[in-house]
């Protein structure tokens, strides 16, 4: 059986994986934080933890794919969810293709997944509050796999523009500011985003030119 | 009531709920199949010291679902957190996408008319007495616990949980089904 092995530590908490029950299993557990009062601390965590499992379940129902809740823990601070084995994160993808021949039909494919899982996103008015290269998954075959989102962790629920299009603008700069020669790629990841998700979707894009005017200064970080 | 007069196969699984958090138990699922009289919810089997609890297999989709629910709800018993008064109940609970618990024992508990039963038998130390116990009192016609999938009515569990095409199309069964059971104190699922 499987001890507790860490994955990965951020600023909200830890990233274990395990055998649970006798599954694989992720286990993200957030960090009490000693500076706040602890009634205050526990009531954020517990918030926040809600909101991501909250979030990964709905977009399940919408067709999105997302790692499925296993159990919620309040008192540990812990969510379980299953592990997406023999993935690998858009950000190697991208890197791993870019190195290869005539990348462009890959990653133009791939933007148009892109492009379709966020109108579908958007279009339920979910906010990921962080979508990176790093949170969105690919499986074997990875050619041939559909996007699967991860880390819900700053989710929201928006149904106005603004907050659409600066999740947009974070993936936006996520990807041009990493990979090389990917500004065709973005190209085409917004217009299916528009063409897959109608109006609203139209307004989001059209919002997006306002927000790139503004610049960093919109970023909640950096 | 007449002995409990069904012919029992006995079964396998023996399983060590989550041992983080002070969750020790063990558990043993059994698959019953056949059963000719109706068993009273704890009935003849507590009579004898046994502890049994018997859920509805055509709702199950599978084993894990059922492991999740007793290690939410011995969890809670452990601390004294239970929604329900037993930790049968709270199991029934559990896998219930409502938060009724006369709902949840109505959808999942026995009825008149049910063969199949899922028996979890659940101790802190030496289950294998408790299940010979068990065994030595029930004769049923028990199956492999891999059956249980053939026993699963989809349809019936797509409308109790609400699953929408797009969701069973993209996604399994069981993750949906455990999902809404991870997140049904916050989540309302249409």
């Amino acid at each position: 059986r499987m001890v507790r092995e860490l994955i990965t530590q951020g600023a909200e908490g830890r990233v274990y994986e395990e055998e649970w029950l006798g599954r694989k299993v992720v286990i993200k557990q957030r960090f009490p934080k000693k500076y706040r009062h602890p009634e205050l601390d526990s009531h954020i965590s517990k918030e926040r933890m809600k909101a991501e499992a909250r979030a990964l379940t709905r977009c399940r129902s919408f067709g999105i794919k997302t790692p499925a809740v296993y159990d919620v823990d309040f008192e540990k601070n812990e969510i379980i969810m299953e592990k997406i084995q023999n993935s690998i994160t858009l950000r190697n993808y991208i890197y791993e293709t870019s190195n290869n021949e005539s990348p462009e039909s890959k990653l133009n494919i791939l933007a148009e997944k892109i492009g379709k899982v966020l109108a579908n996103l958007h279009g339920n008015h979910i906010i990921h509050g962080d979508l990176t290269t790093s949170n969105m998954l690919l499986v074997q075959p990875y050619d041939a796999s559909e996007i699967v989102v991860i880390d819900f962790g700053l989710s929201s629920v928006d149904e106005r523009a603004e907050d659409k299009a600066v999740d947009l603008y974070v993936l936006e700069r996520a990807i041009l500011s990493t990979h090389p020669n990917t500004d065709k790629m973005v190209e085409v990841l917004l217009a299916e985003y528009a063409k897959a998700g109608g109006k609203a979707a139209q307004e989001v894009v059209k919002r997006l030119d306002e927000v790139r005017l503004r610049g960093r200064k919109k970023l909640c970080f950096g | 009531m007449a002995d409990a007069s069904f012919l029992c196969k006995w079964l396998k699984i023996l399983f060590i709920a989550d041992k983080g958090g002070g969750v020790v138990k063990r558990m043993q699922l059994q698959l019953i199949n056949n059963l000719l009289y109706r068993l009273p919810l704890h009935g003849k089997l507590l009579k004898h010291g046994v502890e049994c609890h018997l859920i509805l297999c055509p709702m199950i989709v599978s084993t894990f679902q059922v492991l999740v629910a007793v290690n939410r709800a011995v969890r809670a018993l452990r601390r004294k957190s239970m929604t329900t008064r037993s930790v049968y109940a709270e199991i029934i609970f559990n896998l219930s996408p409502t938060k009724s618990i006369t709902d949840s024992l109505k959808r999942f508990g026995l009825g008149d008319d049910d063969q199949n039963i899922l028996a979890v038998v659940i101790d802190e130390s030496d289950i294998s007495t408790l299940v010979d116990k068990l065994n030595s009192q029930v004769k049923g016609q028990i199956c492999m616990l891999e059956e249980i999938n053939m026993l699963t009515d989809e349809e019936n569990i797509i409308k109790t949980y609400k699953m929408k095409s797009s969701e069973i199309q993209k996604g399994n069964i069981e993750d949906s089904v455990i999902s809404r059971m991870a997140c049904k104190d916050f989540l309302v699922m249409n």
